[in-house]
């Protein structure tokens, strides 16, 4: 295969990088705040059932992607028993639709996020909020202006975990959205079927080079902003 | 003056039982007791940063928690500033930004915040990061920043202990100016007693978590009960005099009381600043570097030599402590040995005997 072949790419292609981005970036947007919320509570709360909670949620981490995909269909499938509820009442389809794939992206990262800004929540010395409400501080502006900044870098790897988990999300993503062009089929989907096809091996090289660089990227911005952090604080 | 913290909580953890009662008048307190006996979880409660069990606690007249009542006021519904042993300044934050967290409370601060920053000397601090500040530096940044909070009474907990004694010194003198100019009340915790008596005559003696005594120190130094708390943390007597002439033939200065005769005569080395009639000074010295005659001695280098009458004499462990009334109540320690010598008892007139160099003086 020539030099150039490798970086000409297809507009089906071109979709599925476009689709992958698309999925991955609203997925962080959305599961952040939820995760905020959660990690924090897990870091500072104690409860009942404390532990059970937390099993569940750290589920997807073990479970098998494609489980975690037919749990997802049999829930918010069109028979699923909410599926069937939204479907019956606003005529809303999830699955197999673009919204189906970066609900199995959130659902698989979630546990990565959470535990992420958990364990830097955990790390925040308290003593700073009492310090804070000895100052007037209300919880809310406790929250916000001493332990989410002393735990941001935790919040920024989260976040990008779930920016990388969601770029390679393939099995939940496969039986919960389908594999749809242009629509649900993204990255690893299209390199999965282009695998499938004798004769596409220059084609699925470029979508294999595209997901290292993506990535790379991620990684490399997540330590660079990690020091930029680190820096500040001291 | 008024009383402007009313308290008496009861505590319970593990095995210590905290069970404090007190009203604190405006000033300066000092809360002497060994390490272990409650001091910080006294302070704590006051500011809600823990539970009591049981009690009450008043802030001029404002209830913030009464367990009969049910009301236990949010920490940050309490006005109190606190000034933490570890400092715990925002490490993210600005020397400036730390500062000003506070001051969204009450809106308009009845502190300038430009006077306090040029009082505490931090001025050319406030861009930098806490972490940038030496130690000396973030005590005051976070004294700063209680103030500014609209605190209505101070809470310090060993607010010596992050910095070292040189610091201390400096110290010491801010937080008297802060208490005259701003009449903020202060509770400053320490395990040093020197350090406390420097800086106020007022003190809370706690012990296994009860307070054994409150009052001024001078009087406090009348009951057998109370030096032996305050023994290990190495006694001290206070005298609050005023210069009351220099004599510089004698590279002297003559210090004496504003409300009886007792004075005394200190070297003129040891003023650090200018030398002003009637200006007040803080006078400490140990009792057992005060020595005991039964009359004035004449061939001797002694500037010192105080007359009074024996008030009352304790004996502990060979030693034997004599409270000498010369106008100010002077303690005086002696070995057992020497008192039975000497024959002296209650109501012998003595003279106290001291070189001008064993007096520390704060200015």
């Amino acid at each position: 295969m020539g030099l150039t072949e490798l970086f000409t790419y297809s507009s089906a292609e071109l979709d599925a990088i476009q689709l992958s981005l698309k999925v991955a970036l609203l997925c962080t947007i959305i599961i952040l705040p939820i995760a905020v919320l959660i990690g924090w509570f897990l870091a500072r709360k104690q409860f009942f059932g404390k532990s059970i909670i937390e099993g569940v949620l750290h589920l997807p981490l073990v479970l098998p992607p494609v489980t975690v995909g037919y749990i997802l269909l049999i829930t918010l499938g069109r028979n699923g028993w909410l599926g069937s509820f939204f479907y019956s009442h606003w005529g809303i389809q999830i699955a197999f639709s673009f919204p189906a794939a970066v609900i199995a992206a959130i659902v698989v990262s979630f546990p990565l996020v959470t535990r992420s800004i958990r364990l830097s929540v955990e790390l925040v010395d308290k003593n700073y909020e009492d310090a804070a409400r000895t100052l007037g501080a209300s919880s809310l502006r406790v929250f916000f202006t001493v332990t989410l900044p002393l735990a941001l870098p935790g919040v920024i790897s989260g976040a990008i975990l779930a920016f990388a988990r969601s770029l390679g999300e393939f099995g939940a993503t496969i039986s919960f959205a389908g594999n749809i062009t242009g629509e649900t089929q993204t990255l690893p989907l299209a390199i999965f079927s282009s695998m499938q096809v004798p004769g596409q091996e220059t084609s699925t090289m470029r979508l294999v080079i595209v997901s290292v660089i993506l990535s790379l990227l991620a990684m490399i911005g997540a330590e660079y902003l990690n020091r930029r952090i680190l820096k500040n604080k001291a | 003056m008024s009383d402007i913290l009313k308290f008496d909580i009861q505590l319970h953890r593990h095995d210590f039982l905290l069970n404090v009662k007190a009203e604190i008048l405006e000033g300066i307190t000092g809360i002497y007791g060994p390490s272990g006996h409650g001091k910080t979880s006294m302070l704590n409660a006051i500011a809600g940063l823990i539970k009591p069990d049981s009690g009450f606690i008043s802030i001029s007249g404002d209830v913030v928690f009464d367990s009969k009542q049910r009301i236990n006021a949010p920490v940050q519904k309490r006005k109190i500033g606190y000034v933490f042993q570890d400092i715990r300044l925002f490490p993210h934050l600005t020397v400036v930004q730390n500062l000003k967290y506070g001051i969204k409370r009450n809106g308009a601060s009845k502190i300038d915040f430009e006077e306090l920053v040029g009082i505490l000397e931090i001025k050319h601090l406030l861009h930098k990061k806490p972490g940038e500040c030496s130690g000396g530096e973030k005590q005051r940044i976070s004294i700063g920043r209680a103030l500014l909070s609209g605190a209505r009474i101070l809470l310090m907990d060993e607010p010596f202990s992050a910095v070292d004694v040189q610091l201390r010194n400096t110290i010491i003198p801010f937080l008297n100016e802060l208490n005259h100019h701003y009449k903020i009340p202060m509770l400053v915790v320490s395990h040093d007693l020197p350090d406390l008596l420097s800086l106020t005559d007022r003190l809370l003696l706690l012990k296994n978590g009860a307070i054994t005594a409150l009052g001024r120190f001078q009087d406090l130094i009348q009951d057998e009960k109370n030096i032996e708390v305050m023994r290990d943390a190495g006694l001290y007597n206070v005298f609050n005099l005023c210069v009351f002439a220099s004599l510089p033939e004698k590279n002297m200065v003559l210090l004496r009381s504003q409300t009886n005769d007792f004075q005394v005569q200190v070297l003129t080395q040891s003023f650090h600043q200018k030398i002003e009639v009637k200006k007040q000074i803080k006078v400490l010295i140990r009792p057992e570097d005060i020595s005991i005659s039964l009359n004035p001695i004449d061939q001797i280098s002694l500037r010192n030599q105080i007359q009074g009458t024996i008030l009352k004499i304790f004996s502990k462990d060979g030693l034997s402590f004599c409270l000498v009334d010369t106008g100010e109540k002077v303690l005086v320690e002696i070995t057992e040995a020497s008192k039975r010598n000497m024959n002296l008892e209650v109501g012998t007139t003595v003279y106290c005997l001291f070189k001008s160099a064993a007096l520390k003086m704060f200015e």
